[in-house]
């Protein structure tokens, strides 16, 4: 019914034989150079053009955004201005807290709260399959990141970790992919039940929290963090809510579903989290103790400054009251 | 050679514009899959062996913004390469309807393929579900640009034939 020439089952079975071979390498782990390097070489030649279309469609889109909205613009930076003014006031206020707050963790030998090193990245592509959640952000090997690096959203939500890495970009797996798995914990005063919250593969669906004890007191609306307990994720990233909570394996344990709120937001820009473990921080800590220390200074003779303005002040305003 | 190589480039611009819809419209919510449709139709037109050497290299492409190397849709894209091809020589050109069809059947076929391959997928996907909700949908988008390419490439071929008698 259907007649091939001699060449095309020549064609056909030749390449079939490739992709076998090239398929058996890759279940078995076996790693060639060759393959890696011509696979790096398209990836690297890739995503520079990639880059290149955002930027032009950003570009484009930054114009037009401008030119239709020039009296909202004004307004905004208005606005922006004074409500920087107010966060700078309060930013010099929380320095001073987490100052008190160091010194007296130091006095009752707490361990040091996690301050980690992050690095801003823009979403330069989208995954090519419907089926795997992935996106490209322009920033790479040559940026110091690392494969399995967290990624989290400017609000601070978890976005998901770094697959793949190229020369100046990577690929990062997103918490709704079918193969993403990270520690939840419930974020509430009295319950701090902890589960594996699961990709759905769909961006339309909520994440699925499993493995939850059967009696383990959960909520509609509890906020789900990051739990810690593995050395992949820090603790304390916002994930999302529980949405509709069941129970799994005949009442054994619970589920849950998990509404991302990443699912709210469009992933323009995101950071990645380079450092998050204690003990590297603890030396970050070290090696920024002395531009703290300066920093403290400043801030102290600023605040001698200020409170001797301020004397100055109610002096004279107490001399005015007396006049 | 330089055939290929004008098809390679052509792969390449095609894989680009894939990953770059998403970023250019954020609302979308099916992107097409503008490699599967060029080589469904390539194989309609052009034949088997054509056809798998592009689907070959469009999956390969896929795959390197995936995984590290060969992935699923290197073997998948090529297997539906050879299928799309069993239509080749068997319709008039005039007939537009049969290159949008083949390429819907080809998106449900590739898309199927890839779930009953990718383990994660195989025991645990609701196949209605997801049949209904994406493959169906997003064979009509890819059946749809298909009619439209094809009639610009039927037209396009008419016009080459009037200008040169």
């Amino acid at each position: 019914m259907f007649n091939f020439n001699r060449n095309t089952l020549i064609a056909a079975v030749l390449i079939i034989s490739i992709i076998i071979i090239f398929s058996f390498l890759y279940f078995s782990d076996i790693n060639l150079p060759f393959v890696n390097w011509f696979s790096d070489l398209i990836y690297n030649m890739l995503t520079p053009v990639l880059n290149l279309i955002h930027q032009f469609v950003e570009s484009i889109r930054g114009f037009f955004t401008t030119l239709f909205s020039i009296d909202e613009i004004n307004q905004e930076i208005k606005d922006l201005r004074q409500k920087n003014s107010v966060l700078e006031r309060q930013i010099l206020f929380l320095e001073n807290i987490n100052r008190e707050n160091k010194r007296l963790r130091e006095l009752l030998n707490f361990k040091e709260n996690v301050d980690y090193r992050m690095l801003g990245a823009e979403v330069i592509a989208n995954s090519p399959s419907i089926w795997e959640k992935t996106i490209t952000i322009n920033r790479g090997r040559k940026d110091g990141l690392e494969e399995r690096m967290p990624v989290i959203s400017y609000q601070g939500y978890l976005v998901g970790r770094i697959e793949n890495l190229g020369s100046s970009s990577a690929q990062v797996r997103l918490i709704t992919d079918q193969n993403f798995v990270v520690g939840g914990i419930i974020a509430r005063t009295e319950s701090r039940e902890i589960g594996l919250v699961r990709g759905s593969g769909r961006d339309d669906q909520p994440n699925l929290m499993d493995n939850i004890a059967w009696d383990a007191d959960i909520e509609n609306g509890d906020v789900v963090l990051s739990s810690g307990l593995s050395n992949n994720f820090p603790a304390g990233l916002k994930i999302g809510e529980v949405g509709k909570i069941e129970k799994d394996n005949y009442g054994l344990s619970q589920k849950a579903e998990v509404n991302l709120f990443i699912n709210n937001l469009t992933l323009e820009e995101v950071m990645v989290i380079q450092n998050f473990d204690l003990e590297a921080n603890n030396e970050m800590d070290f090696q920024n103790n002395e531009a703290e220390i300066d920093s403290n200074q400043e801030i102290d003779l600023n605040e001698e400054v200020d409170s001797n303005q301020e004397s100055t002040a109610d002096g004279r305003n107490t001399e005015d009251e007396e006049n | 050679m330089k055939k290929y190589l004008i098809n390679f480039l052509i792969l390449i611009f095609l894989l680009i514009c894939q990953l770059s819809a998403a970023i250019v419209f954020p609302s979308l919510k099916l992107i097409p899959d503008f490699i599967l449709i060029y080589v469904v139709i390539r194989a309609v037109i052009f034949g088997a062996q054509d056809a798998m050497i592009h689907g070959a290299v469009g999956g390969l492409l896929q795959d390197v913004f995936l995984t590290t190397f060969i992935g699923l849709y290197t073997p998948v894209k090529t297997a539906v390469a050879f299928l799309a091809a069993l239509l080749s020589g068997r319709f008039f050109p005039e007939n537009l309807l049969i290159p949008p069809l083949a390429v819907f059947m080809a998106t449900v076929v590739h898309e199927l393929l890839y779930l009953m391959l990718k383990e994660n997928y195989l025991f645990t996907a609701d196949y209605l579900v997801l049949i209904k909700e994406i493959i169906l949908p997003l064979a009509a988008l890819n059946a749809l640009i298909t009619f439209f390419v094809y009639l610009i490439y039927f037209l396009w071929g008419r016009w080459d034939l009037s200008g040169q008698t």
